[in-house]
């Protein structure tokens, strides 16, 4: 079977591309992988993304917390390695471990007269994520065209009890949604430039391969 | 398995051709060569334009039709008195009472001509390409390199540049003084010194030059390939290096023209 089939033109990006992909995004725009309130991240920069903190009622100046994500790598169906999600026919996971933060006690020196504040620490923990994710057209212009992810489920392992897991990882699912709704494949990507494509066919997730077709510009 | 795949079937690969003719633009030269007897100068411009893609793997393109379009300027000398006699008027004398009144003796002396002659056409040729991947400077490039040198039907065109020599001579020869009674035969004293086989002999090697090592580019993208553009301060561009390039011809099903990329 041609690669082209009924159309006249095919491009494809092996999974290891992918990877090669998320590593130059995530390099020139490390800010959409850490996140961090005032505390971690006073300003939005090349590097990191402010975000406000949590208020809550007594807590002065609200919690303070940062998101840091190691740059994802991708597992195209057939699945190339065992894992808790497996990616089945137009699927594809993404792996990421994400190290959070928090700063545990408060910042304000308003504390009561006679009494010491308490002290401030940052708590840290690393969980690792993997996510079932689809191709989606975030694009269809012809040759300017851009391919996004979708994501369908989020599993994070060995939390305790059953509930937290289930709230974390929906916890995860939003934001990490958030997270790779930033990347983008554009067409002349996935052609080398080489063709101007009119997407007719996919993106389609299969043979570790994100594949389309189309007819040339 | 290359990072990334890019497949194109016969028809894309038309619209490559031809967007590489395109690009390639009018390609001009100049030189002299003989015409038949004649030394000719000479200068000419060509383009290429249609032409149909037949894939043949491993890495054979063929373009059937291809239409060169070319124009072509030529001049030559031809000194007159090669051909026609020079001749002189004898003086004559008049007896008149005040003596002899003579005309001056008048010696025609043939020149030297320089006949210039402008002609264009266009003629269609099949050849086979090559594929030929490779890094130049900071870009890289997918050029098709013509094999062999390929048949190129010239003889309707000699025909009519011959024809049009005849006028060029016959407008060139018209300002002479005293031409007239040798006007045609001079004409086609000179057609028929440099003949069909003398336009051959000057056109073949000079559109010989235009398709010797003929190549179009068909790809061309930096070595340092822009993802996505700069979209403000804290979103500066994403690029990434095609470390390797290749490029074949394939048979499945059908015959594609497939490039492979490496990327980091």
């Amino acid at each position: 079977m041609s690669l082209t089939q009924a159309e006249t033109v095919f491009g494809s990006v092996h999974e290891l591309g992918i990877d090669d992909l998320f590593k130059e995004f995530f390099a020139a725009r490390p800010r959409y992988l850490n996140y961090g309130t005032p505390v971690f991240v006073p300003l939005t920069t090349v590097n990191a993304t402010a975000i406000p903190a949590v208020n809550f009622p007594g807590v002065p100046g609200g919690i303070q917390f940062s998101l840091q994500f190691s740059i994802p790598t991708t597992d195209i169906h057939p699945p190339t390695v065992a894992a808790p999600l497996t990616p089945g026919p137009g699927q594809f996971t993404v792996q990421t471990t994400v190290t959070m933060r928090m700063m545990c006690g408060s910042q304000r020196q308003d504390h009561p007269a006679g009494t010491a504040p308490g002290p401030i620490s940052i708590l840290k923990a690393n969980l690792s994520v993997i996510a079932l994710c689809h191709p989606i057209v975030i694009s269809s212009a012809p040759g300017s065209g851009q391919i996004g992810i979708g994501l369908d489920q989020v599993e994070v392992v060995d939390i305790k009890p059953d509930d937290l897991e289930t709230l974390v990882e929906c916890l995860l699912k939003m934001i990490l949604q958030a997270v790779l709704s930033n990347f983008r494949l554009p067409f002349n990507t996935i052609t080398a430039g080489a063709f101007g494509l009119i997407l007719l066919v996919g993106p389609l997730a299969e043979q570790d391969q994100i594949k389309v077709r189309g007819n040339a510009l | 398995m290359p990072d990334i795949t890019v497949a194109g079937d016969e028809a894309a690969a038309t619209q490559l051709v031809h967007d590489a003719e395109t690009t390639l633009g009018v390609v001009s030269k100049s030189g002299s060569g003989s015409l038949g007897p004649f030394t000719a100068s000479w200068s000419a411009s060509a383009s290429f334009s249609n032409g149909a893609v037949d894939l043949n793997p491993p890495n054979i393109i063929r373009i059937a039709n291809c239409q060169m379009n070319y124009s072509l300027g030529f001049s030559f000398s031809f000194d007159l008195s090669s051909i026609l006699p020079d001749f002189c008027l004898p003086q004559i004398c008049i007896p008149t009472p005040w003596g002899d009144i003579c005309t001056p003796k008048i010696c025609v002396d043939w020149p030297t001509i320089t006949i210039p002659v402008s002609y264009s056409d266009s003629l269609t040729f099949t050849a086979d390409f090559t594929l030929n991947p490779h890094l130049s400077g900071a870009n890289w490039l997918i050029d098709i390199v013509i094999v062999g040198i390929p048949l190129l039907q010239i003889s309707p065109a000699a025909a009519a540049i011959l024809t049009a020599i005849g006028l060029a001579a016959a407008v060139i020869l018209a300002s002479i003084p005293f031409i007239g009674p040798f006007l045609a035969g001079a004409v086609l004293a000179i057609t028929a010194a440099i003949g069909i086989a003398g336009i051959t002999g000057l056109l073949g090697p000079i559109l010989t030059l235009f398709v010797s090592g003929l190549t179009f580019t068909v790809y061309k993208q930096p070595k340092l390939f822009q993802v996505l553009p700069a979209a403000g301060p804290v979103d500066p561009a994403v690029n990434i290096n095609l470390d390797a390039i290749t490029a074949s011809v394939v048979r499945t099903d059908e015959d594609e023209l497939v490039v492979g990329v490496d990327i980091s």
